[in-house]
């Protein structure tokens, strides 16, 4: 146990020069941006050396009556997310629309509504999954007009991609509670991105091996071009960067909507191809990989729970603290009369002391006294102002305040070291 | 919650004994005489601080107290889990 004791002492220590290296480097601006930058550029380096790996997928347009794309999928692709980008020709009136909670089952459907998407999925089986949308709008959203067009993001739409075991269907699943807001948006002529509305949409894919398909259509009459598509991939290792993997591109000829590709974060990706080489081994890398995290995980566990059952055992509530502060205040003042006053008039001069320790007073004015003799004579002292530090003194003073700066420095520190040593009993 | 139990306890304890006590309180000239001291007492802390940095002296003092009470802490805490056979600690 005393070993353990120790031990806590020790990691009391590292944290306390944990904190002295932390209030080193934020105690300078440009050194805290110089280590920051370093720590920066460690990740980011670290981070590309993945992406390099990662092959990239793209769309093209095969269709334009409905509007429809393929994307080529690249091994691996856990989830996307897709943006669509319509063409703007006028101006129009913004809104948005929220994507209400939803499964590609279409068990659940929370709604509030005005508008409607629909999608429908369509794999290599000939069964279709249909399920509604439901949308709200905002209340001054002008239902859109033919040629009036605009760009719809579907960004937040989230997609899980399936790979079953003969390889010969790549499914397309919605995610989802966690991507909740569907926006769209028109571009208006001055090139500013403009949140608008679109009246209503049926979103189908189809998907093979190699491509997934994407059609787009409305109930009534197209009323909008095509203006763009970004598609953004969306890989499964948020857990690793916390971040999504945008890929956007387009190539669309007439569409001006210039395709962009943000960034690859993965590392899911390399795992699976292992794992489709050779599934035994990487069974037991993931089988022992998880005991490994477990154990790791473990000790982080029982810090946060010891950690927690301390803090409730001994650290009351603020609001606790001054309740008690007040009942205690008044039962004093109620009961123990000058008793009490003379604890107060300590606390009073022990704040007014604080309180004026900023402040100095360079002058000194003497009260004034007099006495008259009662014969026209009066005597008389004081009344005069004087200062404190007489000229020609001040090099003298600053030098006293030094030394008696060093000589309370040492105080403190063989006070402190006294007490150190006291806490490791030594 | 041992700490606000500690605190119900002493405050039961109080007054259940000067429950009964009522002390007159001081007389307010005589506040005014202290309140007079104080104002002096005030002035001649900011006189003071014309050869000594307060400032830096309070800072330290600042720091030691933290000192003083994390180490008390620690000796508070200790003597709590000590009263728990379970953990062992002696």
């Amino acid at each position: 146990m005393q070993r353990y004791i120790y031990s806590l002492r020790l990691l009391l220590l590292s944290f306390l020069l944990c904190l002295a290296l932390f209030v080193f480097v934020s105690a300078d601006e440009e050194r805290g941006k110089g280590f920051l930058t370093f720590v920066n550029d460690y990740f980011d380096n670290s981070i590309e050396n993945e992406l390099e790996q990662l092959p990239e997928p793209s769309v093209s347009v095969i269709d334009n009556n409905p509007p429809m794309l393929y994307m080529i999928t690249p091994e691996g692709i856990e989830s996307g997310i897709i943006t669509l980008w319509m063409n703007s020709k006028n101006d129009y009136k913004g809104g948005q629309f929220v994507w209400c909670n939803e499964t590609l089952s279409g068990s659940s459907i929370n709604s509030i509504v005005t508008q409607r998407m629909t999608y429908t999925d369509l794999p290599d089986t000939a069964t279709t999954y249909t399920d509604t949308i439901q949308l709200s709008s905002n209340n001054d959203i002008v239902i859109c007009e033919a040629g009036k067009i605009f760009s719809m993001s579907l960004s937040n739409i989230a997609f899980y991609w399936d790979y079953p075991d003969n390889g010969t269907t790549n499914h397309l699943r919605l995610i989802d509670s966690e991507y909740l807001d569907i926006s769209v948006y028109y571009k208006r002529g001055d090139g500013q991105k403009v949140l608008a509305s679109f009246d209503e949409l049926i979103f189908s894919s189809t998907s093979d091996e190699r491509y997934m398909y994407f059609s787009m259509t409305t109930n009534e009459p197209l009323k909008f071009d095509i203006y763009g598509i970004d598609i953004v991939i969306k890989y499964d290792v948020t857990q690793a960067f916390g971040m999504p993997v945008q890929a956007a591109l387009n190539r669309f000829s007439r569409y001006l909507y210039p395709s962009h590709t943000v960034g690859y974060y993965n590392t899911e990706l390399v795992f699976r191809e292992i794992e489709q080489t050779n599934g035994l081994l990487n069974g037991i890398i993931g089988w022992l990989q998880g005991i490994w995290e477990g154990i790791t995980s473990l000790p982080g566990k029982v810090v946060s729970g010891i950690g927690d059952l301390l803090e409730s055992l001994f650290v009351p509530s603020s609001d606790s603290l001054n309740e008690w502060n007040n009942k205690f205040d008044v039962f004093f003042s109620d009961h123990f009369g000058f008793v009490y006053q003379g604890a107060s008039i300590i606390v009073d001069v022990f704040e007014v002391v604080i309180s004026s320790l900023g402040n100095v007073q360079d002058t000194i004015t003497f009260p004034l006294f007099e006495y008259d003799f009662g014969d026209g004579a009066v005597f008389s002292f004081g009344g005069y102002e004087v200062d404190v530090v007489p000229e020609g003194f001040e090099g003298l003073v600053q030098t006293l305040k030094l030394v008696i700066n060093i000589v309370i420095t040492l105080a403190f520190l063989n006070v402190s070291l006294k007490y150190f040593d006291k806490f490791l009993n030594r | 919650m041992i700490v606000t139990g500690l605190l119900s306890l002493v405050y039961g304890f109080l007054s259940l004994i000067f429950g009964a006590v009522n002390l007159p309180m001081f007389p307010a000239s005589f506040m005014g005489y202290v309140d007079t001291f104080i104002s002096y007492l005030e002035s001649g802390v900011q006189v003071l601080g014309n050869y000594v940095d307060l400032g830096y002296i309070l800072l330290l003092m600042e720091i030691f107290i933290a000192l003083w009470l994390a180490f008390e802490l620690w000796k508070f805490v200790f003597w709590v889990l000590r009263k728990i056979p379970l953990l062992g600690i002696k």
